[in-house]
């Protein structure tokens, strides 16, 4: 295997084992880019011990993975649960033999994918079905769905920001944290009708913005 | 160019990008290259805004097991044996002397419906390590499960349920919150800083102290309260019978720790069924006076066929497999002397 490394300054050649790297223009030790150093490594462990590499793999981006997820779903147990999902059907299916390009692409993919299925599930109440058997392919998404599925969480965001102190404090504690309704009223000290307000203000809200951001 | 864009995409992750620059960055994505790079960005980007930290260990091992259970139906041969070693190292005390009291009748408590518990599990010969909202460590044994409030404890008990095994080590709370195990059984343990044993399974109900003083109530009013010291071992069983052992070694009846099995005058009966519930396999005993032969020691196992091999020679005894059940009896007295 040829060394992907890059280091100093480099011209390109056009020999074949430079395909596909990416050469900077800069001086500083750049990184490859299609490929990762572990995604090597974690490859060649697939081929003989396929669950030790799946672990890894589900170790090295789990929480980032989490965390970006979370941006779109709220609660952090419904982004964790995603993810999981993600990685389980990423197991099942043997969709580890079929990955072009590198691991972290294909799961940020999957993941945007997937919350995007549940944003519109949420906000629209669609059966759970379809939610369940929702195929990752190896999908290519274009320059627009890319930045689709990043101008939602960036909106979502923004939104967030923009909600009044209370109404933010209580839809963060309801849904991020995942505290029962009762709770935020007793630990806030509000009522429970003014809790319940606070989040189906803030609910509808993000179904105006998020309506006319995408097709939700 | 690279190295714009690096700054562009971050400030466009962070939602501060003119409708230019999403433009720009729209032409740039044109390019497979580009995409990976994005992706790569975004993972940084990520890193550097992390919202919440989840805990990888735990969320690995929960999505190692339900990985297996999709697999293969089960077949004791086939288990997959995740355990877990006790760090080694000085066993930190966290106990603050203080009374335990054993709850009356809190065997219906209906935790089993309430999604706001979240459930821990550990399958046939493995063993793992929780560190609960408060600090708590729980160390929950094979073939076991402990219901923990999904969201931690708030102010009032704390209340885990527990069925199987585990050891506790309990942390003391500055408001003095109770720490409450909770079983099916006829034994409740309440603490308030303490470490302890818990055993409840198939009528069986154990506690064994190991630190700390504790006054024990029982679900039987016939039952006095009687107050346990460190080595003591309260059992009730089948019968409702209470038996109450005094100053046992720590390392008492049957338990496995680091990778061994370690027995102090259980019977071999009991021992049997201790390792069948560890690694799920069936043990038969096809001799009714080997079962009530003690034993004493400890082996070092991590499966079925390794303890029993151990066992076999030591009580030369032999092994026979029948269907999926493994059926030991006494070899023939040809070679006593």
């Amino acid at each position: 295997m040829t060394d992907l490394n890059l280091t100093g300054n480099q011209q390109p050649t056009n020999t074949d084992e430079n395909m596909g790297k990416v050469f900077p223009a800069s001086n500083e030790k750049q990184d490859t880019v299609l490929f990762t150093d572990d995604d090597i490594f974690i490859k060649k462990i697939f081929e003989t011990d396929s669950r030790k590499a799946f672990e890894l793999l589900f170790k090295k981006y789990y929480s980032v993975l989490c965390n970006h997820a979370v941006r779109f779903v709220f609660s952090k147990q419904k982004a964790e649960d995603l993810v999981a999902d993600i990685f389980v059907l990423f197991w099942n299916s043997k969709l580890y033999l079929n990955v072009k390009g590198s691991y972290r692409s294909y799961f940020f993919i999957a993941v945007r994918n997937k919350c995007y299925t549940y944003l519109k599930w949420e906000l629209k109440k669609e059966l759970a079905d379809e939610l369940n058997d929702t195929q990752i392919q190896s999908f290519h998404p274009t320059p627009e769905e890319i930045l689709q599925a990043s101008d939602l969480h960036i909106k979502i965001e923004h939104t967030m920001k923009s909600l009044p102190f209370r109404q933010q404090q209580v839809f963060v504690m309801s849904r991020f944290d995942g505290k029962k309704n009762k709770e935020i009223a007793k630990t806030l000290k509000l009522s429970l009708k003014t809790v319940e307000m606070h989040i189906s203000k803030t609910l509808a809200t993000f179904r105006k913005i998020l309506k006319e951001e995408s097709d939700l | 160019m690279t190295e714009l864009n690096k700054n562009i995409l971050f400030q466009y992750f962070s939602g501060e990008a003119s409708p230019l620059q999403k433009k720009l960055i729209q032409e740039w994505l044109q390019d497979d290259t580009s995409q990976e790079l994005f992706y790569k960005w975004l993972e940084e980007w990520e890193k550097e805004h992390l919202q919440f930290i989840p805990d990888v260990d735990m969320a690995s091992e929960k999505i190692m097991n339900r990985l297996d259970k999709l697999s293969t139906e089960s077949n004791s041969s086939a288990y997959i044996f995740s355990l877990k070693k006790r760090p080694s190292g000085i066993r930190k005390t966290w106990w603050v002397a203080a009374s335990v009291v054993f709850l009356l009748g809190l065997s219906l408590y209906i935790f089993h419906n309430n999604f706001n518990y979240i459930q821990y599990q550990t399958a046939y010969g493995e063993v793992k390590e929780l560190t609960l909202a408060d600090g708590s460590h729980v160390v929950l044994n094979a073939n076991s499960s402990l219901l923990v409030p999904r969201w931690g404890f708030n102010e009032g008990d704390r209340k885990v349920e527990l069925t199987g095994e585990a050891d506790f080590k309990v942390k003391h709370t500055k408001s003095n919150q109770k720490f409450m195990v909770i079983t099916n059984g006829q034994l409740n343990v309440e603490v308030l800083g303490t470490e302890f044993s818990v055993y409840s399974r198939n009528n069986t109900n154990k506690v064994e102290l190991k630190k700390g003083s504790v006054k024990v109530l029982f679900k039987q009013e016939v039952y006095k309260p009687f107050i346990m010291k460190p080595g003591d071992v309260v059992n009730v069983d089948i019968a409702g019978k209470l038996l109450v052992l005094h100053q046992q070694p720590a390392n008492n009846f049957i338990i496995w720790k680091d990778h061994r099995f370690v027995f102090d005058s259980a019977t071999l009966g009991d021992a049997f069924n201790y390792i069948q519930e560890f690694f799920g396999d069936k043990i038969i005993i096809g001799d009714d006076r080997l079962k009530e032969r003690r034993i004493t020691g400890s082996i070092k196992a991590d499966s079925t066929e390794e303890a029993l091999s151990i066992l076999k020679e030591m009580y030369n005894m032999e092994m026979v497999e029948k269907g999926d059940s493994l059926i030991l009896k006494e070899k023939n007295k040809t070679f006593n002397k």
